[in-house]
């Protein structure tokens, strides 16, 4: 066989070859439609392209790039993000699961998300929404004024941007909370905290709770555990208290990778020396997922260390998540001791708290109780 | 991040590897050389004209589109380049100690290659040896490998694909080597076996982070990388010893095959009976190389042969009594520390501990662990709340104690059946001191669909609780013809539940898919079907009508749980997630079938996801890869890269057919695979005479064999008796085994040449490799048992007739 020969046959092969990808893509590919593009916030115009400016990422896209999120796309030298109106995950979920004890306990909230995520986090437990693009993934049409008629239609009190990451749909949060709020709904970001303070600032304003992701206290295990980096993160807690948005934290403990009790400690101190130390902390339990999958979960004596260290270290109001029957998710007066929340699950089978006070010592109990 | 440790290492094995086969002579040290010279120009210019590049652009402010990729280039080539260089200083140190010296140049000895010394081999002990280590050396690699992946059908594929293209280019070299010392190669072949398990853990460790589950692309890159050393130097050995016993002994190349096929079917069967309790992975590793070396020296009759063998043999003795397995696995699952390894018949449970917190690995993959009440009372409660007052329970797998304990807070129970396939799993997950007296509580060890087939019981809840259909074993259990079995022993009313899949917020198209097909089936076996939304989705199907509302049911019932009550659960929420699960469904996705397994090509799709977005290529280089031989090769090569495909895609669906039918699929594998053998060596040792014609007409045999073999699928899927199919699948596959391996024997007997004999041997491999990895994960999955029968009948028409055009125009050209 000539050389030539082979040529045209290697090229015949590989031709029925990369069609093979056809048949493994079977499904079709979901087009974004025109009205879920919208000019995206905080985008600047830099000699290497656009700037997006939302979160530390700052990605600077050329003519149709899509930024690291999936979710924003440069067109005729624009910035549009393409997520908005179009979630593709929305559910009904107690508050608690958040989760948020001390926002609006034993209420009903509704949750929505679409695709795209700006970490890239090896256990995400959303990894089929966060780490792929809206016009791959199913999406209901539901625009800002649709949201919150969904919302009163199940009688929920709130809005939670939730479960992939709502920086990345920020448009869409922004203009659904701006909305929430007029009708009467309360607004809830579930996010990882990587965002810049511009946006953030802004978002403040229209959003009533947060619950944020301290994923690791070690700059290096951020960025292998999520590729994102720790400061941002800190800097966005700082940001929310001082905006006085109702803030709890979620720290998941993850074996080999985040259960280091001396790295636990000393983010428990930078809590307490920063002003947190009523901010409800969360110590969740691991299960294997994503690509973190050869791991054991997280043994509860560990998140028992860790609840005790966090107390040690001075946080007020610390439980335990994903272990059913857990003694950690009651809440104590942080000044009295007494139980002034009972709870079993995600709902309160005692309550001592009146007016956001105690009822046994009158002091102030941190949290949005009505 | 650049890759400094992954490009020295990379580079410090591949450079290990080509000097060893300098050494070797399986290279020439000049050849070994002139590789690394390439090395160094191809990194050299790739970082010197990315530098340059960069150097422009930051002089004149050019905007070059993806400048960082280019500096990355500049970086890693860089790093390639300084490797490579101080490799290259190693082998010329001396003629620069002497520049500096002024010692003057040495003159240039030529490699003196010797004289071969194999004659005094035995060379049919040799081939079966050789065959003996690489059949049991495969076997535990592909189990290992497997372990590390996650095992679904298209890494399977794609990682034994891999292992046959280095042997196959062993091969091949053999086929250009001269001079090899076969003395000294045979002598390291079981060593390099242990050079791959040190660079497969090494790189395990040091490629893939704790706990982490690789993608395919990692996974393939450690597969490749681990298995050169052993992968080529057997094919390789092969092709030279099948040369050099046919040029010294008049063995032909045709027995020399059907011998190291004979090798491989030994170990095959020793390994299969050793692994189940007796021996672990590793153990039969070490066994298997120190039996090596005790026939090698008894063979080769070396001085003092009888106390080096003595010496093995104590070794032998030391392996069994001091069990590494343990040992090395604690090292592959670094983030628990394993208390004990068991290599079951089914595969590898690891019993470890966290802090404390005892968890059970199976195949690497968790299974149990320590309070997980979550899931556990999810698993028994949502079908137990559906049945009025139930009395007879089947479950299936999923742990003993824990989900027995939770059945049995239901005063109406009288007898609980659990049913697990291994043994080893009942033991692991069940504490003998507790004794149950409030009903009767049987542990049953067999394959479900065998028990679900020959049960004359009926039960009122039977749930399902096995793993997920990710490959082509677990996915008969979401069939419609295992609801139907179901079903034939469910007492009126009767509830059933299975586990399928994830339960996220957001079903992706591939689990979409999955589900849809699996609902499907269900759909066409009973009337109510609930899904309910945990932490998996549970499906609840029943001809009695279904309660979502769990809360109030848990409550009437008065069941004592921890999560599985109105404290964590709401009425509202269930209905909105089983609704919305209900919505997605694909009404139109055809049912999920034993012949045409579409579940598991959805959750394969889900898995492969995960690799990111460049294993599509990935998996179609491979693919081009491994055409090559087909495209290039002469009509002897075609044919037999036909034959091959055919055979291991007939293979894998006779394989198909006995778990369908028979349901034991893994003891039965082992029967397949030593028949597949057998024939082989049969037509490869056979010495009747066959015309020239015929043997070009064997893909034409093939092709009609595959057609009526399509035929006949359908009806031996319909037989319900284990025996019948099992017997026809096995013939199935002998017919194309003895064709395979008389072509092969008749086309490397034709000219004695190592040329044309690593040529065939090549296109044997690849061609079995690319059936493996496409019928497996692809064309199954895709177009059903019967239709891949069609397609593999096509192709070795296409095959007879490309040769024949291919000839003609050779004639007219003349």
């Amino acid at each position: 066989m000539k050389k030539r020969e082979f040529v045209k046959n290697c090229l015949m092969g590989a031709g029925v070859i990369t069609a093979c990808p056809a048949l493994l893509h079977g499904s079709p590919s979901r087009h974004v439609k025109e009205r879920n593009y919208r000019l995206a916030l905080f985008q600047e115009e830099s000699a290497k392209g656009i700037m997006c400016r939302i979160c530390p990422n700052e990605c600077v896209l050329k003519e149709g790039e899509l930024s690291e999120c999936r979710n924003r796309i440069v067109r005729n030298g624009k910035l549009y993000t393409m997520a908005y109106g179009n979630p593709c995950a929305i559910n009904l979920d107690p508050v608690e699961k958040k989760p948020l004890y001390h926002f609006m306990p034993s209420t009903i909230t509704f949750s929505i998300a679409t695709a795209g995520c700006n970490l890239a986090c090896l256990n995400c437990q959303n990894w089929t929404i966060s780490q792929t693009s809206p016009d791959k993934t199913r999406n209901s049409d539901l625009m800002p004024g649709s949201v919150i008629s969904n919302a009163h239609n199940y009688q929920c009190k709130s809005i939670s941007y939730t479960y992939s990451e709502p920086i990345t749909f920020y448009e869409y949060v922004f203009d659904s909370a701006t909305l929430a709020r007029q009708s009467g709904l309360r607004n809830i970001l579930v996010s990882n905290g990587y965002i810049n303070t511009e946006p953030l600032l802004k978002l403040s304003s229209v959003i009533d709770a947060a619950n944020i992701d301290l994923k690791s206290f070690n700059d290096k295990t951020y960025i292998k555990l999520t590729g994102g980096k720790l400061e941002p993160v800190l800097e966005t807690l700082k940001i929310l208290k001082e905006e006085q948005v109702w803030l709890e934290i979620t720290n998941l403990v993850v074996p080999e990778w985040t259960d280091k009790m001396d790295e636990i400690r000393e983010m428990c101190k930078w809590l307490y020396s920063n002003g947190f130390s009523d901010t409800p902390l969360h110590f969740s339990r691991f299960t294997p997922m994503y690509k973190l999958e050869q791991l054991p979960p997280t043994p509860v004596s560990i998140l028992n260390r860790a609840w005790e260290i966090a107390r040690e270290e001075g946080i007020n109001h610390v439980y335990i998540g994903n272990v059913p029957g857990t003694h950690a998710c009651d809440t104590f007066c942080d000044k009295c001791g007494e139980k002034v929340v009972e709870r079993r699950g995600y709902t309160i089978t005692a309550n001592n708290i009146e007016n956001g006070r105690c009822k046994f010592c009158n002091s102030v109990i941190s949290g949005v109780w009505e | 991040m650049y890759h400094v440790i992954l490009i020295g290492i990379v580079f410090l094995i591949l450079y290990f590897l080509t000097l060893t086969a300098s050494k070797f002579r399986i290279i020439t040290v000049r050849g070994h050389r002139a590789f690394w010279n390439t090395i160094l120009l191809i990194t050299f210019l790739t970082a010197a004209s990315a530098g340059i590049f960069l150097a422009l652009q930051s002089n004149y402010k050019w905007e070059i589109q993806s400048v960082e990729k280019i500096l990355s280039w500049h970086v890693e080539a860089g790093i390639a380049m300084s490797f490579t260089a101080f490799l290259h200083l190693t082998w010329n140190l001396g003629y620069y100690i002497r520049i500096i010296t002024g010692g003057g140049e040495k003159n240039s000895v030529p490699v003196n290659y010797g004289v071969s010394k194999e004659l005094f081999f035995n060379y049919r002990i040799m081939l079966l040896i050789l065959g003996f280590i690489s059949g049991a050396v495969q076997v535990i690699f592909l189990r290992e490998i497997l372990n590390l992946s996650g095992g679904y059908e298209i890494a399977t594929g794609a990682v034994f694909a891999f292992w046959i293209i280095i042997s196959a280019f062993g091969a091949r070299m053999a086929g250009k080597s001269k001079n090899t010392n076969l003395v000294s190669l045979t002598a390291v072949l079981p060593l390099g076996s242990i050079i791959s398990l040190v660079i497969f853990i090494v790189l395990s460790k040091v490629m893939i982070e704790e706990g982490l589950t690789p993608g395919i692309i990692y996974t393939l890159i450690i597969t490749g990388l681990s298995l050169i050393p052993f992968c080529f130097l057997s094919g390789f050995l092969f092709v030279r010893l099948s040369f050099c016993a046919s040029r010294e002994t008049q063995l032909l190349p045709g027995d020399s095959f059907a011998l190291e096929t004979t090798g491989s079917m030994i170990a095959g069967i020793i390994v299969t009976i050793v692994t189940g309790n007796i021996l672990g992975n590793f153990q039969i590793l070490a066994a298997a190389i120190i039996l090596y070396y005790i026939v090698y020296l008894i063979a080769g009759r070396f001085r003092y042969y009888r106390i080096l063998t003595g010496i093995a043999a104590l070794c032998l003795v030391a392996v069994i009594i001091f069990k590494p397995d343990t040992f090395v696995r604690n090292i592959l699952l670094g983030s628990v520390k394993v208390t004990r390894s068991i290599d079951s018949k089914y595969g590898n449970v690891a019993i470890s501990e966290y802090e404390g917190s005892g968890s059970v690995f199976y195949n690497h993959r968790l299974i149990d662990y320590e309070q997980d009440e979550k899931q556990t009372e999810e698993n028994i409660h949502y079908a137990m709340l559906q049945s009025e007052a139930p009395e007879e329970i089947l479950i299936i797998s999923g742990g003993a104690d824990k989900h027995i304990g939770e059945v049995l807070k239901y005063p109406s129970v009288k007898s609980i059946s659990y049913l697990e396939r291994d043994p080893v799993l009942i033991a692991c997950t069940r504490d003998t001191s507790i004794n149950y007296t409030s009903a009767e509580v049987v542990f049953e060890n067999d394959d479900a669909f065998s028990y679900i087939r020959g049960s004359s019981k009926k039960y009122d809840v039977i749930i399902s609780l096995l793993a997920e259909p990710e490959n082509i074993v677990t996915n008969r259990f979401y069939t419609r013809e295992y609801f139907q079995a179901i079903k034939r022993i469910m007492s009126k009313g009767g509830i059933f539940m299975l586990k399928a899949g994830g339960s996220g917020t957001y079903l992706s198209d591939e689990e979409t898919g999955s589900l849809s097909a699996i609902y499907n089936s269900l759909v066409g076996v009973f009337s109510n079907i609930l899904p309910i939304k945990g932490e998996s989705l549970y499906l609840i199907s029943s001809d009695s009508m279904l309660n979502a509302n769990i809360p109030d049911l848990v409550a009437d019932r008065g069941i004592e749980t921890t999560y599985v009550n109105s404290y964590y659960l709401s009425r509202q929420i269930i209905k909105f997630n089983s609704d919305q699960v209900v919505s997605i469904i694909d009404s139109l996705m055809p049912g999920n079938m034993l012949d045409k397994p579409r579940a598991v090509f959805y959750r394969q799709k889900h898995q492969l996801k995960k690799a990111g977005r460049y294993r599509i290529p990935f998996i179609a280089a491979i693919c081009v890869l491994l055409l090559i031989p087909f495209l290039t090769g002469n009509n002897s090569s075609r044919t037999m890269y036909s034959a091959a495909l055919n055979l291991a895609g007939t293979e894998l669906l006779a394989l198909i057919l006995i778990q369908s039918t028979a349901g034991n699929f893994y003891q039965l594998a082992g029967l397949l695979i030593a028949v597949v053998m057998a024939g082989l060596a049969i037509g490869s040792a056979s010495e009747i005479k066959i015309s020239p014609w015929l043997i070009e007409m064997i893909p034409v045999m093939l092709g009609f064999l595959a057609i009526i073999f399509a035929l006949v699928s359908p009806l031996i899927l319909e037989i319900q008796s284990g025996t019948i199919p099992v017997i026809l699948s096995l013939l199935i596959v002998i017919i194309p085994a003895v064709l395979a391996g008389s072509y092969y024997r008749r086309k490397t007997g034709e000219e004695l040449s190592s040329k044309i004999i690593s040529g065939i041997y090549f296109a044997d491999m690849c061609g079995a490799a690319l059936g493996f990895m496409i019928i497996a994960g692809i064309l199954v999955p895709l177009f059903g048992i019967k239709s891949t029968f069609f397609i593999l009948a096509f192709f070795n028409f296409a095959s007879y007739i490309t040769n024949r055009v291919i000839s003609g125009i050779g004639n007219l050209v003349q």
